[in-house]
């Protein structure tokens, strides 16, 4: 998916080889989502799928639970997130790079590590006793934050600003960047990214979607203002 | 000297809520968040009319609430109309600076009105932290590829716990 991907783990009282293996399997999920959703490759299963070519039998459970997430993303964001608006057909990417980091996080969970944290190029999946710190870039100054945020399983950002014209905005398909960046914290990752995404089309105004939801956003509008949600977990400067 | 006109904002403002974050040998960060009740006083009939999407930061005086050497406006932007719905940004200055965002209206396409003032006004955030000193243990931004990885600070965090 042309990303990197760091994978930070916690034993506690599980052994080190416990870990490295348990990092193994994770590995191996982020590498058969790469497989199945790969738009370079013109096999994958998506390629297949966005030309029509892939009879439903065919079809990977993993493909088609990442079509149903599109779907809900997309009524949970008014449309403003809508991988199926895209010119040259559906391109879930968005959806795809957390819903993977967050499902590569299991084989972490499940041998019983402290906790552990994948970070798929800058959306991070993880878990623990305590939050993570997690610190949100600053779109413009290289050596700030915006903040830190203490997040307990995920978090993401999207902004138009690294890949300039990549952000559609589904109603006319034009670019926007009504919003520099935006951050969403919540309980999936795949979510989060579609958030994160549907607010940079949205706007501060886009805020709203987040209204008893259990995702939180930080924003950094076109005119230098960062923004909060009332509930975003904000962690100290300096860890206690 | 910020700080200690955020807080005089927050205290005027009555109710208002204000958030400091703490951070050794530096101004604190501090937020302040308010509602439409406690700051409805200055939001009355003097409300000028603004383009608050320009970030205007222009006062105004004859708030009732404002009686003190500390000027609290409330400033209300016009309605504006785009694609997800209608809506009013509101902005409450304090001595010259945004010290509150909130909407004053939003009204989806779907014809939801939604209350957003009370329970959902963002917190401005004044103030940046340098990353060096920050004792992060991830970054989230905006994606970076495979070609930018090494030039991260996420590469410089990871290499760190590697040693």
């Amino acid at each position: 998916m042309g990303t990197v991907v760091s994978i930070t783990a916690d034993p506690g009282g599980r052994s080190t080889a416990v870990a490295r293996g348990a990092i193994e399997a994770t590995c191996e999920v982020l590498h058969e989502a790469d497989t199945t959703f790969s738009t370079f490759k013109p096999d994958s299963p998506l390629s297949r799928h966005r030309r029509g070519d892939l009879r439903s039998q065919e079809m990977p459970d993993a493909l088609s639970e990442v079509l149903q997430r599109c779907a809900q993303a997309v009524r949970l964001t008014d449309g403003a997130f809508d991988p199926w608006a895209m010119p040259g057909g559906i391109d879930p990417t968005g959806l795809v790079k957390g819903w993977a980091a967050q499902r590569a996080l299991r084989p972490l969970q499940e041998v019983g590590l402290a906790g552990a944290m994948v970070n798929a190029g800058g959306d991070i999946a993880c878990f623990g006793d305590t939050p993570w710190r997690i610190g949100v870039r600053h779109p413009s100054e290289l050596e700030q934050l915006v903040c830190i945020a203490g997040v307990n399983a995920a978090i993401a950002t999207s902004g138009g600003y690294e890949r300039p014209g990549e952000i559609l905005d589904p109603r006319d398909r034009r670019p926007v960047d009504r919003l520099t960046q935006a951050t969403v914290t919540g309980p999936d990752l795949g979510l989060a990214d579609a958030y994160a995404t549907a607010l940079v089309v949205r706007g501060e105004m886009g805020l709203v979607m987040l209204h008893d939801t259990d995702y939180e956003a930080v924003v950094v509008t076109p005119d230098g203002r960062m923004l909060a949600t009332p509930g975003f977990p904000v962690a100290p400067s300096v860890a206690a | 000297m910020k700080r200690a006109s955020m807080i005089a904002g927050g205290a005027l403002v009555g109710a208002a809520a204000v958030m400091v974050i703490p951070q050794p040998g530096k101004p604190q960060q501090v937020a302040v968040a308010g509602n439409s009740g406690s700051t409805g006083q200055t939001s009355g009939s003097g409300a000028t009319q603004t383009n608050a999407a320009s970030g205007s930061t222009s006062t105004m005086s004859g708030s009732t609430a404002a009686t003190a050497a500390t000027s609290v406006s409330t400033v209300v932007g016009a309605l504006e109309t785009y694609q997800y719905g209608q809506l009013q940004v509101k902005l409450t200055i304090s001595n010259g600076k945004i010290t509150h965002v909130g909407f004053a209206t939003f009204v989806a396409n779907d014809g939801r009105s939604i209350g957003i003032d009370q329970q959902a006004a963002p917190i401005l955030i004044q103030e940046t932290i340098a990353a060096q000193s920050a004792q992060i243990q991830g970054v989230s931004g905006a994606t970076y590829t495979s070609g930018a990885y090494d030039q991260s600070l996420q590469a410089a965090i990871d290499k760190a716990a590697l040693k």
